[in-house]
């Protein structure tokens, strides 16, 4: 076998997207989205995975520095493909550049289906806390959990229907009283990942290595003035309305 | 709350409760302030703690601060996305001989190390144990230089009694 992927669930239609046109064949073991929030659970899982892993030439690891879930992991059996970014946004938006971009314009939460549809994404979290608190204190919640954030960017990765996730996002945005923008997403780094070549934007670990900082924190001087450079392409929701119907 | 944070970590709560018991926290803490005759709003400040620059995750630190308060420690909260400038600024405004910073970003690390590299150039970095929490471990804390890294608010405040007792703030009524 080549190779294998470990991916976190969360971005399951972006990466069968990426596998899908990409054409290759490895297999993927996902793990829960939820453990995202536990960075040492994370590891944990993740390493668990890498240990019972033998005959590959190489494991690709589908996740972002996930608050430093990657860091200390061993390549026990084949070399580790990690990407140098901080987290998936920026494995979905192409880069970690447009990540910084985005970022420094507004503090942005950002959202694709995954993120609103699985266990401890933001809208089940929200649902949750409907029938548990009721509908005002639920609101109130959300209010204060996103209170720093002034904007929702819906990625539109191109691996969902825009159109399916709308209504949601246009409920949220109601609640915390903020914009809900979309903007274009790219698969380039996530084919990259697959396909290679691995260059600075990747970290390839050898086997009998060990995931330290330096193969995780990107040169941010770097990304940050790369990120200057770079242009967005936003649009609003309802502008996305206009454009898409 | 030390039950709630062993429930989070569990996984039987989720972020949306530990806000909710931070918040039934803070206004029972602020009934019993409120009849505490012995509570000096002018004592001198023990602890400066933010967000560090262009982070904006404040749940963690908000709940930390309403403890530390609650055991007595003179907390200065300067909210999120503090630069260093303003985190040196206030550390000489009040003399605080502690400085806590936290980020859940990434990129916070980057301005935890140049909150603390500015520390030293304005000569205060000999007199302020700093304290980094969030998403933060060994290697984090020698990548950005502080004294101490913690997950918990208890060994915060435990780290913070021992530095203000080394300092001689021994006047200060800790619990």
């Amino acid at each position: 076998m080549n190779a294998l992927i470990i991916a976190c669930q969360m971005i399951s239609d972006e990466l069968n997207q990426a596998i899908s046109r990409t054409g290759v064949d490895y297999p993927v073991i996902w793990t829960e989205a939820r453990l995202h929030e536990h960075p040492d659970r994370l590891r944990a899982s993740l390493q668990d995975e890498i240990s019972r892993i033998s005959n590959v030439r190489h494991i690709i690891l589908a996740f972002g520095c996930c608050g430093n879930a990657m860091l200390g992991l061993k390549a026990e059996g084949a070399p580790l493909i990690i990407p140098r970014v901080d987290d998936c946004i920026s494995l979905l938006l192409g880069s970690q550049a447009s990540y910084y971009r985005l970022s420094s314009e507004l503090s942005t939460y950002y959202l694709t289906r995954g993120w609103l549809e699985y266990e401890n994404g933001i809208l089940s979290e929200f649902e949750r806390n409907i029938s548990r608190y009721g509908q005002t204190r639920a609101n109130e919640i959300s209010r204060v959990m996103l209170q720093h954030y002034s904007r929702l960017i819906l990625i539109d990765t191109g691996a969902y229907s825009i159109d399916a996730c709308r209504e949601k996002v246009q409920i949220l945005a109601e609640v915390l009283g903020i914009n809900c923008e979309i903007a274009s997403g790219s698969g380039q780094l996530l084919d990259r990942l697959l396909l290679g070549p691995w260059d600075e934007n990747f970290s390839v670990i050898p086997s009998g290595g060990m995931v330290t900082r330096e193969h995780l924190w990107a040169q941010k001087a770097c990304v940050l003035k790369c990120a200057e450079k770079s242009t967005s392409c936003l649009c609003s929701l309802q502008q996305y309305r206009t454009k898409s119907g | 709350m030390e039950t709630v944070h062993k429930l989070y970590c569990e996984g039987t709560y989720f972020l949306s409760d530990l806000l909710i018991a931070s918040e039934v926290f803070k206004r029972v803490h602020g009934m019993v302030q409120a009849q505490n005759q012995f509570f000096d709003a002018n004592r001198p400040v023990d602890v400066v703690f933010g967000t560090v620059q262009r982070d904006i995750h404040d749940i963690g630190k908000s709940m930390a601060i309403s403890i530390m308060q609650s055991v007595g420690l003179s907390v200065v909260d300067m909210g999120v996305d503090v630069s260093p400038q303003r985190f040196i600024e206030m550390i000489q405004q009040t003399g605080a001989p502690i400085l806590c910073m936290t980020g859940l970003l990434t990129i916070s690390y980057d301005y935890m190390k140049a909150t603390i590299r500015l520390l030293e150039e304005s000569g205060k970095r000999e007199n302020t144990a700093v304290l980094i929490g969030g998403l933060v471990n060994d290697s984090v804390q020698s990548y950005v230089g502080s004294d101490y890294w913690v997950h918990d608010v208890q060994t915060a405040c435990e780290i913070c009694k021992a530095v203000l007792l080394q300092k001689s703030r021994k006047n200060v009524n800790i619990s």
